[in-house]
């Protein structure tokens, strides 16, 4: 029978953990709701300047810039947005699991968000890069990442570069999805377009006029494009890391709450059974006494 | 038959109206949209933004770079900024002018080229925002 003070000090130390997981659990829902709010307005941004580009790449079909270029030769670049901090459930091992499996051993990989980098270099995974992003994902802070992507792959080192990261789909689930990222393609800008389904009129496709020329229009708005679709993905990846630390600290907080039962069901267990052990001495005295 | 008229930014969606103009700084020079416009896409530039709801007074707004898109009389304007003169902090905006205009001064040499627009081009909208306010203030 384990001893009444050691269950006591156990009590306590659950007890502890669990104040500080509740804790957490309420930072991770406010800052949840505020990144979940960026993201889906970000989609809403993203949707609406894919529309605009959809209708410039029908009227310019032949327009050379370099973001468009698709190459045969150079190495990929696999940017994996993951987060800086633990404590988020299975949100790290899940992406890991889906870059390894999905992404090909020889390309160069740059991470957002450090917790994935140990991880990343044992299996042997080239990293060229890392960076670390406070919640908002500043102006400021997201310039340097876009700057390295876009001279990377316009100085011909990377033949494509794609994005991995958790997409926020509600609070429970947060889905792994591999994005190109460069070379933009078509495709991929009808597709992201046509999830705004108040759009119908993009079916016709009618002859816009365009100002100021076709290429100073579309060498301004790819590279705002490109930036703001990265911008858009780490948004993602945050509202997904706020929501899955929300829901795993909840847990914990709950579990900690079972655990508190059930020790304190053998505190007390333990303590009847040291005054029955009690009493029956003291009879036991009294009845040799008489 | 008025415009559609729907302003989009990463933050929010800033307006949606029914408008009966729109006058807005483009790249190519000052623009004004009325309803049976040809599509156009252009490109806009830092600026004030004035339009007409379809019973109202006229509003401005300042807006940052971005695209407008005309098509069949739905308006959409994709921009990074879009503020009313409320929104705006003249104090806060002058600096932010000094901060950038320190940062060019001083690292000419430091600084890529790439740095150097980006820097240009933030300075440059702070500029419009301040004059904006001041333009609002002395109409006010």
């Amino acid at each position: 029978m384990a001893n009444l003070r050691d269950i006591k000090r156990r009590i306590k130390s659950v007890r502890n953990t669990s104040q500080i997981t509740k804790a957490m659990q309420m930072v991770a829902s406010a800052k949840m709701r505020r990144a979940q709010e960026l993201a889906l307005k970000g989609r809403n941004y993203m949707s609406a300047l894919a529309r605009v580009l959809s209708h410039l790449q029908e009227s310019i079909n032949d327009a050379n810039s370099p973001l468009m270029e698709e190459r045969e030769s150079g190495k990929e670049l696999i940017i994996v947005v993951s987060t800086d901090r633990g404590l988020c459930g299975g949100l790290n091992s899940n992406l890991l699991r889906e870059v390894l499996q999905t992404c090909p051993q020889e390309a160069d990989y740059v991470t957002i968000g450090n917790k994935l980098n140990t991880q990343l270099a044992r299996c042997g995974r080239k990293l060229v890069a890392t960076f670390s992003l406070g919640d908002t994902a500043e102006e400021s802070e997201l310039k340097p990442i876009f700057d390295f992507v876009r001279s990377s792959y316009t100085d011909g080192t990377y033949r494509n570069v794609r994005v991995i990261y958790q997409k926020f789909i509600n609070i429970m689930v947060q889905r792994p999805q591999m994005t190109t990222l460069l070379p933009i393609s078509k495709e991929e800008l009808l597709r992201i377009a046509e999830q705004d389904e108040a759009d119908a009129t993009t079916a016709t496709a009618p002859n816009f006029l365009l100002e100021p020329g076709p290429a100073a229009l579309l060498n301004s708005i790819l590279p705002l494009y490109i930036g703001h679709l990265l911008v858009q993905m780490i948004l993602e990846g945050k509202a997904s890391e706020q929501s899955a630390r929300m829901v795993a600290m909840k847990a914990a907080t709950e579990n900690a709450k079972t655990l508190i039962g059930e020790l304190t069901l053998e505190y007390n267990k333990a303590r009847q059974t040291q005054i029955t052990n009690e009493l029956l001495e003291i009879t036991t005295a009294m009845k040799a006494m008489e | 038959m008025a415009l559609q008229f729907q302003i989009i930014t990463p933050v929010r969606t800033a307006l949606q109206a029914a408008v009966s103009s729109i006058q807005l700084p483009a790249v190519a020079g000052e623009m004004e949209i009325l309803p049976g416009h040809a599509d156009l896409i252009a490109a806009v530039d830092n600026g004030e933004l004035i339009y007409k709801p379809e019973n109202g007074e006229a509003q401005s707004l300042f807006v940052g770079g971005g695209f407008l898109q005309v098509e069949n009389e739905n308006v959409l304007l994709v921009t990074d900024t879009a503020l009313v003169a409320d929104e705006i902090d003249p104090s806060a905006v002058q600096a932010a002018i000094e901060r950038a205009q320190t940062a060019l001064r001083n690292s000419e040499t430091v600084l890529g080229r790439e740095e150097q627009t980006y820097l240009a081009a933030q300075l440059a909208k702070q500029l419009a925002m301040l004059d904006f306010t001041r333009k609002k203030k002395s109409r006010a």
